[in-house]
């Protein structure tokens, strides 16, 4: 049931950009929760208000193999200001959402058949997340800050109040560049 | 111009904080923000520093902590309130083995004022969990004497390892096997676990550790307080955090107490006496 939600969910995202007149392009970008390195497709809508990007990142390991994850990242950007002087544009700030999945072998997903029930664990390759986003437009590049905080740790927060005090602890921040070759 | 002032100020704000957190590059990645390294190891190292006579040591213990962060510092609180040797978590530190859970618990259980060890639990095992225990804590299974004991760590999550063996018998036999002083064996999941062992493999268990030293085996799991005596041996099941709850061990060259505590209020749970 989880599995279908999440599928529709992740169809949803990623049709957006084909029902409007959407600009296609690339995006590359550093973390986020997203992966130590990460490069895919974006897709901007006519109005520049709609922004998806689908990724795939890999992070080095330490004593095991590295690690890859896909991701899907909607952002909203309402907020637009042109400067006057430069051909310049800023949104302030943009939010969305992110999902992500890890491409990994230690998950409950992968692993299920070992455990006595079926959902004896959540699925721990899934996250999603909250994001964050300021960006800036020159032409047909666009170079963004964002910040994102998971489900799980926004659950643990709201929990634990202590936690809050810290944010640092938990936010990840992430930076990267999108290029639409038409814009 | 407040637009663009309010823009610059962003984007400054991103830049200036944004240094660290880029270390939060993927929850399912090994890295941490810790630099914490082979902790188990470090801490077992300054106690065998310590005056080895055999005496009284008390044992501060937590358990199944999970994302209760606040409760565990109200845990931890409440220990540091107390003179202890050592203090040991019992596993599931985390909910789901992510980096981000190793940091939140680290940046906390650092706060103890005395060494500690920590047990890997079943959901300390998940994604890239079981390379972040070794790194940060360093091996799965862990055996050490202090002041007249045998402090045995087992890393006995059967079905997290499942693929590379389950539970390492052979050294736990060799470690309860070898000891001329008494022991105390601290694991994860409950032993009689019906879910997580084959028949055989509690029977393995109880065959290994009654008729030796072994006084007293504590674990978490089941997030409740249980002791009692399995096969003619002291049994202590450690409350979950929550609620700033912990368990108080004392061990002495003829006696073994329990105390159930939370926050800093504890209260006597059991008294076991050797001849």
């Amino acid at each position: 049931m989880i599995r279908r939600k999440l599928f529709l969910n992740a169809l949803f995202i990623c049709l957006v950009p084909f029902t409007a007149r959407a600009e296609w392009g690339v995006v590359l970008g550093l973390s986020g929760y997203l992966g130590s390195y990460y490069a895919g497709a974006s897709f901007l809508s006519e109005n520049e208000r709609h922004n998806v990007d689908i990724t795939l990142g890999v992070s080095p390991g330490i004593i095991d193999e590295e690690v890859y994850q896909i991701g899907a990242r909607y952002v909203y950007s309402p907020f637009e200001y042109q400067f006057e002087r430069f051909p310049l544009k800023t949104n302030i700030l943009s939010f969305g959402i992110l999902v992500t999945r890890c491409l990994c072998d230690d998950t409950f997903v992968q692993n299920l058949s070992i455990y006595p029930e079926h959902n004896y664990y959540d699925e721990t390759a899934y996250r999603f997340g909250l994001v964050l986003e300021h960006n800036l437009k020159w032409e047909s590049f666009t170079f963004f800050f964002n910040w994102v905080l998971l489900d799980q740790i926004a659950i643990a927060s709201y929990n634990n109040p202590h936690i809050r005090q810290r944010p640092l602890d938990f936010w990840s921040a992430g930076l990267g560049i999108r290029f639409y070759p038409d814009f | 111009m407040r637009v663009r002032l309010l823009s610059v100020l962003f984007l400054m704000f991103f830049v200036a904080v944004g240094c660290g957190p880029l270390q939060r590059n993927s929850p399912f990645s090994e890295q941490t923000i810790s630099t914490a390294h082979r902790l188990n190891s470090l801490n077992i190292e300054q106690l065998l520093r310590r005056d080895q006579t055999p005496q009284d040591i008390y044992m501060g213990l937590l358990s199944d902590s999970h994302q209760n962060y606040d409760d565990l510092e109200y845990a931890i609180e409440g220990i540091n309130s107390k003179t202890h040797d050592f203090v040991a978590h019992l596993g599931d530190f985390t909910n789901q083995g992510y980096n981000i859970e190793y940091d939140l618990f680290l940046f906390r259980i650092k706060n103890l004022g005395v060494p500690f060890v920590t047990v890997l639990g079943n959901h300390d095992t998940l994604v890239k969990g079981k390379s972040l225990y070794q790194r940060i804590f360093g091996n799965f299974n862990e055996s050490f004497d202090y002041r007249g004991y045998r402090f045995i760590i087992l890393n006995n999550n059967r079905l997290d390892f499942y693929s590379t063996g389950g539970v390492d018998w052979t050294w736990l036999r060799q470690n309860v096997q070898s000891s001329t002083l008494p022991i105390v064996i601290m694991h994860h999941i409950n032993p009689d676990n019906k879910e997580y062992f084959a028949d055989e493999d509690r029977q393995t268990f109880w065959n290994i550790v009654s008729g030796s030293r072994t006084r007293l085996v504590l674990h978490g799991h089941q997030h409740i307080w249980i002791t009692d005596y399995t096969n003619g041996v002291l049994r202590h099941q450690v409350n979950r955090t929550e609620g700033g709850r912990w368990s108080r061990v004392l061990l002495q060259t003829n006696s073994i107490s329990i105390e159930r505590c939370t926050r800093m209020a504890c209260s006597n749970d059991t008294t076991q006496a050797f001849p």
